[in-house]
This record gives structure tokens, C-alpha cells and sequence, in this order.
């Protein structure tokens, strides 16, 4: 025991015991993820930006702008034409562009179809459900015209006026709903600040495992089997100093987020420690794992880097899992983050352990099977000294 | 001379190494891939049978049989909103707050007593909606149960406005949608968001040259071989300039191969300036090589570089907006300061065939760019210099 804590201690010192490790290995990155936490936790609650152009001289340009406004999750922004409109959303001004064309009232109650146009740069949430906004009112603002048209034979001035009054009527919205909100759904920044905290953490992971693979490179490896130590003896002090500096890593930046940046986690600290250090582990299985079937250490590293990316987006790390394909859900299943945000989801909506054993115990076999193959990081024939 | 046989070495040795060869041209395009069809069933609606129905508590404020408003009953049982909604019928407040808490129900409604009657005389009528655990579920739900509720509105309107008449009009059957997606496009091929995603993460594999930067310096410093080419007759510039003149030529490689390649496989559209496009690469590469190079003169460990370029690189891409759509007053303030925003936008202008006077800006901010870490790199290269 006490010379697998030897190896660890010694790994922690070589990792952090002087002051540019420390500077690298634990302030930056955890000045980044609190950085994107403090930023992300504010800022995404906002109301999203919307462009519009109304030509529109009638009643239902403004009032389909008048009713987006009331919803209170967007902030409208007027851009002069079309051209003006489409630059503005190629420049990412907003979140997307309403183009209400010339005369669209009339055409309205004229009973043509006459059709606003939306403009997106990608497709983002806030996109998509202003156009699913636009698609509702406008197709009521359609059936009122008819009905005006079909009610009434005045003039088209008559009809317009008309429509106008059906439409302010609308406006005061004597039917509508009252949101009750016990806060009960954890808040949609927990899912990206979760997803990019593990993302973190897996590249911090990868520079400590390539710690051990130095050793390997250096032949230290050799010399330490040649010492009165045990082989598990030397696996468990590695893995375990590895470890412990993810550890130190999590505890910095849960603590920035939570006492510096009062960044509220919606579930108890000691239950997003565990599902982060449960997750670390599974990513020392995954950089070891790589580590030790790539000859070239140098290519370990970038490979490793590089697993990390397209693992975090299929397992949900930068947007949520539910938006995917479902072959490509069913893909997820196999990354640890799908996993390990499962769980910060489950506590955050305050489920208990009958439900998150899961995810938990699958985290932990991930764990087991990698750090196994892993291991072989540790054969200390292969020093893959090449170019 | 000696330059040309560094480079030329240099090139072999990285064409030599498989995982090498994985990671800069297979990679980018699974990551393409990647983004491209999980946001897939972003950029087309998604169809309303791959959405699973959401579990809604319906509580009759009235209590009994009697209070039944009409109205409800007959959406609930329509078949369009059966897909989306499986109504359960509770008997009180308190037991769907229960059943909310506990995930039995993912939603609530509540309906007043005399709804029907409300709506009918033009009064104010209102449905109580209580919010579940899961985002989605309550946006599904919402948004059903808000469009049937603006449906009744607008009817109520017309009734009050223009008197009983109007309830008898029959529903008009529109053929086209009433909104469409407008075509961001000034002419050429329709533009998708995965064109989007492209640009952004050929920005980043570009970004990720530092990387090959750090393992060519650092290999020959570790293999301590550096010693011996520099008992060589090789001046230091000499093997500085070749080993970079190498990796930089990789980089290009990787960069045409991305572009052909994802425009080959996945139909992804770069533009109709493919001069331009590739003197934006070039500029790109430039740039995240002189930046990784002066982090190599300054680290001591090549594992401190890889950490600190791995690190800026991802921060780079996400605050561009590059791999989450992040909120836009972000991309134009903070993005405003990454590398990757600059030569994005001016793509994506690109892929859209803006005119050439909306790239130039861009164009001169990248050279700007290049041109301060040129000077950095040098400055950096004197004063440390490459050697053990």
C-alpha cells in the first residue's frame, strides 16, 4: 500500500508541484470552464434577438410583430429591406430574420396565400420555435381574413378595418393559459455548462495519463519493474496519482462555479462531484486505453484529443441528445457524457438512487473494462521510441 | 538547401504515421458527418410521429363529470393531437402536482369550471399549464395546448368583431404553408446549416495544425536528436524554417482535402470564390502556426503545450459559435476576438456568394492578424531560439 502511494504521490508532484503546473494543469482550465459557466449560466436566458422587415402597410404585420413582442422571449430589431434583413442574419445579428412582404394584409383578405418568409444562418432552438410562432399566428391571422371576407361585402377599406378590429380583439387575449412554474425541469444551461465541463475534464485527463506515458517513453517504466514493487502495485499508483490530480481538478472548478461565481448547480454539489469523478475515470480507461495501443506516444495524445470531440457530440456534450436521429441516440448510448449527463439530469429533477444506479453503474463497468485494457500503457517493453 | 531536406523528411515522417493520417483527413470529415446528421432533424421540422407523446395530467377544476368542458375533450381526442398528447384524467390539483413531481405526468392542465361558457359569452377564459421536469415535453406540450387555446382567440375575436356570422364560416384549407424558409442566398446553390458547421470545423481542424507544430518541435528535443542535427552543418533558422515549411504544407493538404472531400461525399458547398477561400485557409494556418510555435519556444514540456493549444483551440471554436449555437450577441462581441470568427464569417459569405466588398474587411483583419504573430514568432524565435 504504501508504495502505491509513493507512485501517486510522486505523480501529483510531478504534475503539480511547481508553479507553472499548477498555472497549467489546474488554474487555467479552470478559469476557462468557470468562465463559459458564469457566461453560458447568464447570458442563455435571455430573449433571442429577432430581425424583421415589414413592408406590410395593414393590420397584420403589426400585429404578428406586436404578438412575438408579447411573448416576452424575444427583443425585435427593425432592419430597412430584404437586403438589409439577409445581411444582418449572414452577419449573425440575431437568431433569425421575419420577412413580411408588401401588401400582405390585403392579399390576406383577398383570400390569397400570401407568405412571410424566414431567414436562419443554422438552426438553433430559438430559430426554430419562432418559426413555428410565425407558422401559428399567421396561419389564425389567414382564417380571420377569411372570415372577414366571407362576413362582410363592404369596400376593401371596410374589410380592412374590420380585419384590424378582429385582430386588436386578439390582441387582449381573453382566452389564454397561465404557466404555473415550480421550476420542477433543470435549467437548459446545466445541459451545456454539464457537457462542456466533461469536455474539460476529458482533455485534462489526457495530459496527466500522457504523464505516465513519458515514463514509458524515458524507460522509467523499466526501472520501476526492476524495483521490489509489484506490477499491480506500480498500475494502481499510477491510475491512482492520475486520479487524484482529476480530483483536485474537479473539486477547483466546481468550487470557482459554486462559491466565486455563485453559479446555482440545481443539485447537490456532493452528487455533481461524484458524477464527474465517475466520469473521469472512464476517460483515464479511454487516454490509457489509446495510449497504450498507439506505438507513437506523441500521436496518443493528438488521437486522443481527437476521439474527444466527436465522442462529446454524440454523447449530447453541445446540444441535447433528444434533437438527433434516433440511430444516432441509440449511437450516444456507447459515450460515457450521454451517461454522465444523464445522471446530473436525474439529479437535477431531484430523482433518487433507484434511478440514477444506472447511469452510475454503467459508468463505472466503462470504467473497469478501459482501465483493464488500459493497462497495458503500462508494459514497459514497449518504449515506441520513433519519430 | 538543408531547408529543402528538412522539410522533405519532415514530410515523410508525417505521411509515415497511420494515426497521423487517420486524424488529419479522416477526422474533420466524421466530424462533418457528425454535425451534419445530428442536426439533421434540426434543419428539416421534425415530423410529428418521431415525437414521443407527452404524458398530460387534465384536471377538471369543477370536479365530476358535470364541469367536462367540450372544447378540450374534443381536441384531446383529435388524431393529430393524440400523437403528441396522451391525456390522463386526474381527479384533483394536488395529485397531478404529486405526479409531476414524481414523473408520472410531464405536464398539467388545469381547466377552470364553465371554460366552455367563458369562451362562448366572450369573456375572459384561462387554462392553467403546470411545467414538468423535461424542456422538451414542456415545449411539445405548451405549444400544443397554446395553439388550440390562439385558435379559440382569434374565433372569439372574430365573433366579437363581427358578430355571430363568423362562427358559421367554414375553415379555409391552405395549400402552401404560411411561412417559408428564405434563401439567405445571392444566387448560386441553396445554402443548409451543415455548410455552417463545415466552415466551423474546417476553422477548427486548421486551429488543431498547432498541435502537428508541438510534436514536430518537440520529437527531435525529446529523441534528443536535435543535438545532432545541430552538431550538423544546419544553421538553427535553417531546420526552424524547414520543419515548419513541412508541417505547413501538410496543413494545406488537409485543408484541400477537407473542402474536396466533404464537397464530394456530403454535398457541402464552399462558394464560388475558391481563390479566396484557400487564401483565408492559408491565412488561418499561418495564424494558428505562428501562435502554436510561440507557445513551443515558451513551454518547457511538450504535454504543457498540447494542454494549453488544446485548450485555446476548443475555447476558440465554441466562443466563435462554432460548435453550439450560442446566443448572437455573443458571436459579434466576444467571437469578435477569436481567430476563427474572421475567417468563418468571410466563408460563409462565401458558400452564400456575398460580394466581395462584405469579405475584404474580414480579409484585412486576418492579414492584421497574421501579421502581429508573424512579428511575435520572430520576436520569440531570437530571444528563445530552438534548442535544447
Amino acid at each position: 500500500m504504501n508504495k502505491i502511494i509513493t507512485i501517486a504521490w510522486n505523480m501529483i508532484r510531478r504534475s503539480l508541484g511547481s508553479v507553472k503546473g499548477v498555472l497549467i494543469f489546474i488554474l487555467l482550465p479552470s478559469v476557462v470552464v468557470a468562465g463559459i459557466i458564469s457566461l453560458t449560466g447568464g447570458v442563455g436566458d435571455g430573449p433571442a434577438t429577432v430581425l424583421y422587415a415589414n413592408m406590410d402597410t395593414g393590420a397584420a404585420g403589426k400585429h404578428l410583430l406586436s404578438e412575438l413582442e408579447q411573448t416576452g422571449d424575444y427583443k425585435l430589431e427593425q432592419r430597412r429591406d430584404e437586403a438589409a434583413l439577409k445581411e444582418a442574419a449572414i452577419g449573425q445579428e440575431g437568431a433569425a430574420g421575419i420577412w413580411i412582404p408588401e401588401g400582405y394584409s390585403a392579399a390576406l383578405i383577398a383570400g390569397q396565400e400570401p407568405q412571410i418568409s424566414i431567414y436562419e444562418l443554422r438552426a438553433s432552438e430559438s430559430s426554430i420555435i419562432v418559426k413555428m410562432k410565425v407558422n401559428a399566428i399567421a396561419g389564425n391571422m389567414a382564417e380571420a381574413a377569411h372570415a372577414v371576407a366571407a362576413v362582410s361585402g363592404g369596400t376593401s377599406a371596410d374589410q380592412q378595418a374590420q380585419f384590424a378590429a378582429v385582430l386588436k380583439q386578439a390582441e387582449q387575449h381573453h382566452v389564454g393559459s397561465l404557466r404555473t412554474d415550480y421550476d420542477l425541469y433543470p435549467r437548459e444551461t446545466l445541459g451545456v455548462i454539464t457537457g462542456l465541463t466533461l469536455m474539460f475534464l476529458m482533455t485534462l485527463v489526457t495530459s496527466s495519463v500522457s504523464l505516465i506515458n513519458d515514463d514509458r517513453r524515458g524507460r522509467t517504466m523499466m526501472r520501476m519493474f526492476s524495483a521490489p514493487v509489484r506490477s499491480y502495485e506500480i498500475a494502481l499508483g499510477n491510475f491512482l496519482g492520475s486520479f487524484l490530480v482529476g480530483i483536485i481538478q474537479i473539486i477547483v472548478v466546481l468550487s470557482l462555479g459554486k462559491w466565486i461565481l455563485r453559479y446555482d448547480y440545481e443539485m447537490p454539489m456532493f452528487l455533481y462531484f461524484l458524477v464527474l469523478a465517475a466520469f473521469m475515470l472512464v476517460s483515464m480507461g479511454i487516454a490509457s486505453t489509446v495510449a497504450g495501443l498507439i506505438r507513437n506516444p506523441r500521436n496518443a495524445g493528438m488521437l486522443n484529443s481527437l476521439i474527444l470531440i466527436p465522442t462529446c457530440m454524440l454523447g449530447g456534450c453541445f446540444w441535447p441528445i433528444s434533437i438527433m436521429p434516433d440511430y444516432m441516440q441509440k449511437l450516444a448510448n456507447f459515450t460515457p457524457q450521454k451517461w454522465a449527463i444523464q445522471a446530473v439530469d436525474i439529479a437535477a429533477t431531484g430523482g433518487g438512487w433507484n434511478e440514477l444506479w444506472l447511469p452510475f453503474a454503467i459508468l463505472s463497468l466503462m470504467a473497469a473494462v478501459l482501465l483493464t485494457i488500459g493497462s497495458t500503457i503500462l508494459r514497459p517493453n514497449e518504449a515506441g521510441i520513433s519519430g | 538547401m538543408n531547408t529543402w531536406t528538412i522539410m522533405i523528411y519532415e514530410l515523410r515522417r508525417l505521411f509515415r504515421s497511420r494515426s497521423m493520417l487517420l486524424n488529419m483527413f479522416l477526422l474533420p470529415l466524421v466530424l462533418i458527418f457528425l454535425l451534419g446528421a445530428s442536426l439533421s432533424g434540426v434543419v428539416g421540422m421534425k415530423e410529428a410521429d418521431e415525437i414521443d407523446p407527452v404524458r398530460v395530467a387534465v384536471v377538471n377544476a369543477a370536479g365530476g363529470e358535470a364541469g367536462t368542458s367540450a372544447m378540450i375533450t374534443a381536441f384531446l381526442e383529435a388524431p393529430e393531437v393524440k400523437d403528441l398528447i396522451i391525456a390522463h384524467k386526474t381527479e384533483s390539483r394536488a395529485a397531478a402536482e404529486r405526479g409531476l413531481r414524481t414523473g408520472k405526468y410531464a405536464y398539467a392542465v388545469i381547466v377552470p369550471s364553465g371554460f366552455d361558457e367563458e369562451v362562448q359569452r366572450g369573456e375572459r377564459a384561462r387554462l392553467e399549464f403546470i411545467l414538468g421536469k423535461n424542456h422538451t415535453d414542456n415545449l411539445v406540450a405548451g405549444t400544443a395546448f397554446d395553439n388550440f387555446l390562439s385558435t379559440i382567440n382569434y374565433k372569439q375575436s372574430a365573433v366579437v368583431a363581427l358578430g355571430p356570422e363568423a362562427l358559421a364560416v367554414p375553415p379555409v384549407t391552405a395549400e402552401a404553408g404560411a411561412v417559408v424558409m428564405g434563401d439567405l442566398n445571392n444566387g448560386g446553390k441553396t445554402y443548409t446549416a451543415s455548410q455552417f458547421y463545415a466552415a466551423s470545423m474546417l476553422m477548427m481542424f486548421l486551429l488543431y495544425t498547432g498541435l502537428t507544430v508541438t510534436g514536430s518541435l518537440f520529437s527531435d528535443k525529446e529523441n534528443h536528436t536535435l543535438f545532432r542535427i545541430n552538431s550538423m552543418p544546419v544553421k538553427g533558422s535553417q531546420l526552424f524554417i524547414g520543419k515548419m515549411l513541412g508541417v505547413g504544407l501538410v496543413s494545406i493538404l488537409q485543408c484541400l482535402a477537407i473542402i474536396v472531400l466533404s464537397d464530394r461525399l456530403f454535398g457541402v458547398y464552399w462558394g464560388n470564390r475558391p481563390g479566396l477561400l484557400l487564401l483565408f485557409c492559408l491565412l488561418m494556418i499561418i495564424a494558428s502556426m505562428t501562435f502554436s510555435i510561440v507557445i513551443c519556444l515558451f513551454s518547457k514540456t511538450s504535454a504543457s503545450a498540447t494542454n494549453v493549444i488544446n485548450v485555446l483551440t476548443v475555447v476558440m471554436t465554441f466562443v466563435s459559435g462554432g460548435m453550439a449555437p450560442l446566443p448572437d450577441s455573443w458571436v459579434n462581441s466576444i467571437g469578435a476576438f477569436t481567430v476563427n470568427h474572421w475567417a468563418q464569417q468571410a466563408i460563409i459569405r462565401m458558400m452564400l456568394h456575398s460580394g466581395l466588398k462584405q469579405i475584404l474587411p474580414n480579409l484585412w483583419v486576418m492579414c492584421l492578424i497574421c501579421a502581429v504573430l508573424l512579428c511575435v514568432m520572430t520576436v520569440s524565435y531570437r530571444k528563445v531560439g530552438y534548442h535544447e
